[in-house]
């Protein structure tokens, strides 16, 4: 007995080991790519570029879509900064889907909407429409008031009504930058329509300082929780998105700033009304299109953009999110899984599927056993101790060194939250990452393979306080998705 | 063989611990001299500021003091010369700038443009359009001919090349080896005068097709009624986006005269030509036409039923037209539409 769990002991460490390195040497290889590629643009001025595209003759007209359930206390921050933005030609469409609270009465007052009928073109299912209005100030402003149906059919039901070829998703709760469409909007321009899609860097707004739709001052909260989301972004976008946006890989581009080409959205049936992460989910249906028909087309991640996001402050309601991120990624990855290792579906097929599968899907497992593993090991005498050391190094260099060389990228390159004080406070915070938030976040993704198992939907609740300073704002509300 | 990766690993956290700590002291001393940079360019500007506005307005002659002597104060002029470029469309101020870049600061671009580095490249190349700097013509022209080009860097260079020299540039345009897109054909062309688009129309079959389609688009644009001709000439095109984009052109230009030459789209099997021709029919009386936006009120398609009410709904008379046709018609989708129409023109 004791032999089979010695052997089964060291099969797990090795296991874990190897699984462990492989891990860390392939995000520190897209961690480098990243340099290579931001090395390049390092003291390029993004203004003169931006400036070269702002004429409307070159650009393509975009209908912003803001879904909304619930969202009295941000939405009238999210529809502000979206008639900040510099960019062209515009309709901004906020879909109220059925909200309880004053969603749609706060919208109405705020920018004086009045009833108007509309006769819609209806490309895709979604819930009916009970009315539609236009302000009165901004003519370029509509919100369309309809049955609730979830975020997914919000967003078809603003895509049916959107007049313009492109459209952008917005979460309700976000504050765009006022460049961030003409940035986003580049690749797709200059790729002569090859692009199809472009996904934006989200940041975290919690604590900096929002007045009229615009971000004043960049002050980074005193949370370490949302501290330390702040890193897990920049992380991610440091090492995944630069390098897999290269190769045309990504399955990800994150639904609370995104820009899509109505044309191809409407082909593939718009967003799934089923599925909980309905973002990840119309990216792999667009991928598997164009690859099932053969098409030369690409989904861009950009890097400038910024969409500011509120990230969530306490940790049942982050456990709820990361439960449903998951979740929604394990449901598209199962409806999907004939892609996988299918060389028809080329390089998405053979690297990006295997990958979200073995490292985005099951690298929670994994790693949580490997933490298990270590605790178990550390405790069962000398033999294994060994092992526990080498895992804890592996998960001290993975989990805390890595993230503390993304955010020195970060302040190198973009410097988004710029001051040597916000600087020494995100990296001395990322040291900690491996010892409390990534083996919480572990447990909470692995809550979402019982969830998917048991059959349970859980949209999550997120309670916000609103972006903006103004004090009438500061009430609480509640979203449900 | 545990044992050594634990040695390897403890290693390995121990020289990145060491780099992140060398890096994060680089970080500060970066952060510092980036702040005394901005704090000596404040300095410069809000004690120039002033002359720079009696120079640029011709009040005084280039003082001394102007002239810069490093690039902090090269750095500082750029942001001055550009806020009055992107601010002010005044040709007299517009001339100073490039006579004063082509005098003091042509050599710190030239230096750039031969930088290993490619932002500074770019960033040379896009102050040379800003400014005009047309002294480093021949420099960009021997750039352009170097094979080792980014397209961003490309494009740029022709830019410049068809800024500098419109004539040459078109002669060497038509058989153009790079792939543009429609952005850049469009910005390459957009500032070309009235005689070089005319003479590119003489020569608009030699462009690959694409091309043909992106240079009817920019006669749209430009709505100069010589074209027109060119334009309606074109409907009779074999190639259906050559009629469709030549229908639209028209319509951006607003100015149609003989409808003999349009009704034929009325049947087109491509609902594209017939949703061109319900917005196009606006350029016309409505009395003349209003059989056809009739006709187009119905059609099969939802976008050719929506611009056939929006042109009856903006014209003289429209709104009692779209009142009758509600009373009249049997087509509910039609009726729909005008109801809406008629709902935005209230």
């Amino acid at each position: 007995m004791s032999t089979i769990l010695h052997y089964l002991m060291l099969f797990f460490g090795g296991f874990i080991s190897i699984y462990m390195i492989a891990i860390v040497i392939a995000y520190t290889s897209m961690l480098i790519f990243a340099f290579i590629e931001l090395r390049k643009q390092y003291k390029l001025d993004k203004n003169a570029s931006d400036e070269d595209y702002i004429d409307a003759f070159y650009y393509k007209p975009l209908s912003v879509i803001i879904p909304a359930y619930n969202e009295e206390v941000g939405i009238v921050d999210s529809v502000r900064s979206a008639l900040n933005l510099k960019y062209p030609q515009t309709e901004l469409i906020v879909v109220n889907d059925g909200s309880k609270d004053n969603t749609q009465q706060v919208v109405i007052e705020q920018f004086q909407m009045k009833k108007i009928h509309k006769v819609i073109n209806k490309q895709i299912e979604s819930k009916p429409i009970i009315q539609v209005y236009q302000s009165e100030i901004h003519h370029n402003l509509y919100l369309i008031e309809k049955e609730n149906g979830g975020k997914a059919d919000a967003l078809n039901a603003g895509i049916n009504f959107a007049k313009y070829p492109y459209f952008c998703s917005i979460d309700g709760d976000s504050i765009l930058d006022e460049k961030s469409l003409l940035r986003v909007m580049k690749p797709i321009i200059l790729s002569n329509e090859e692009v199809i899609a472009a996904g934006g860097n989200i940041r975290i707004a919690n604590g900096l300082d929002v007045q009229m739709g615009s971000v004043y001052q960049r002050n980074l909260p005193n949370r370490p929780l949302v501290l330390m989301q702040i890193i897990e972004y920049t992380r991610a976008f440091m090492m995944g998105r630069i390098a897999l946006a290269k190769f045309n890989l990504v399955l990800i581009i994150s639904g609370a700033f995104s820009v899509f080409a109505k044309k191809w959205v409407v082909e593939v049936g718009g967003y799934s009304v089923k599925t909980i992460g309905e973002d990840m989910e119309l990216v792999v249906k667009l991928h598997r299109y164009l690859q099932e028909n053969k098409l030369k087309k690409r989904i861009e991640f950009v890097p400038d953009p910024v969409c500011w996001t509120e990230a969530p402050e306490s940790l049942g309601i982050l456990r709820k999110q990361r439960r449903r991120w998951h979740q929604g990624l394990i449901e598209s990855l199962v409806k999907h899984r004939k892609m996988t290792f299918n060389p028809k579906y080329g390089k998405i097929g053979m690297i990006s599927f295997p990958y979200f599968w073995l490292v985005e899907c099951f690298g929670p497992l994994i790693e949580l056993g490997g933490y298990i593993y270590m605790v178990v090991a550390y405790f069962s005498g000398t033999f294994y101790f060994e092992f526990a050391i080498l895992l804890a190094l592996l998960f001290i260099l993975y989990g805390s060194v890595l993230s503390a060389f993304s955010i020195l990228m970060e302040t190198w390159s973009v410097n988004i939250y710029s001051g040597i004080n916000n600087f020494f406070k995100l990296i001395i915070i990322s040291l900690t990452e491996a010892f409390w938030y990534r083996p919480l976040t572990l447990v909470w993704r692995c809550e979402a393979f019982i969830q998917e198992l048991l059959g349970r939907k859980s949209w999550g609740d997120m309670k916000r306080v609103g972006l903006s300073k103004k004090p009438e704002q500061k009430k609480e509300g509640d979203k449900t998705k | 063989m545990i044992k050594v990766s634990i040695d390897t690993l403890i290693k390995s956290i121990v020289v990145m611990t060491f780099v992140l700590l060398l890096l994060s002291v680089y970080m500060v001393i970066k952060s510092i001299q980036e702040k005394a940079v901005a704090k000596k360019m404040k300095v410069y500007m809000q004690s120039t500021l002033d002359l720079w506005y009696r120079y640029l307005n011709g009040e005084i002659a280039l003082p001394k003091e102007l002239i810069p002597s490093n690039d902090i104060e090269i750095e500082a002029i750029e942001e001055i010369f550009l806020s009055y470029i992107n601010n002010i469309s005044n040709l007299c101020i517009k001339d100073k700038i490039r006579v004063f870049s082509n005098q003091y600061l042509r050599e710190h671009y030239l230096r750039l443009l031969t930088s290993k580095k490619w932002s500074l490249r770019m960033n040379a190349l896009y102050r040379i359009i800003d400014f005009e700097i047309d002294s480093l013509a021949t420099e960009c022209r021997n750039l352009e001919r170097k094979t080792k080009l980014s397209s961003g860097e490309h494009f740029l260079l022709l830019v410049i090349h068809s800024m500098f020299d419109e004539t040459g540039f078109v002669k060497e345009f038509v058989s153009l080896s790079s792939k543009l897109s429609e952005y850049e054909f469009k910005k390459l062309l957009i500032g070309f005068s009235h005689e070089t688009l005319e003479q590119l129309t003489y020569q608009m079959n030699d462009l690959p097709i694409t091309y043909q389609y992106y240079f009817i688009d920019i006669l749209g644009v430009i709505r100069n009624l010589d074209f027109l001709p060119f334009l309606e000439d074109k409907l009779g095109d074999e190639k259906p986006e050559i009629r469709i984009r030549s229908l639209k052109a028209i319509h951006e230009i607003g100015v149609a005269t003989d409808l003999d030459k349009y009704k034929i789209f009325l049947e087109s099997p491509k609902w594209e030509e017939r949703l061109m021709l319900a917005k196009l029919l606006g350029a016309f009386s409505l009395e003349q036409v209003y059989p056809y936006l009739e006709q187009l009120l119905q059609d099969e398609n939802w976008w050719v039923r929506y611009h056939a009410a929006q042109t009856i709904g903006n014209s003289k008379d429209g709104k009692s037209r779209l009142e009758t046709f509600i009373t009249t018609a049997k087509d509910q989708y039609a009726i729909e539409m005008a109801r809406e129409v008629l709902e935005g023109v209230c």
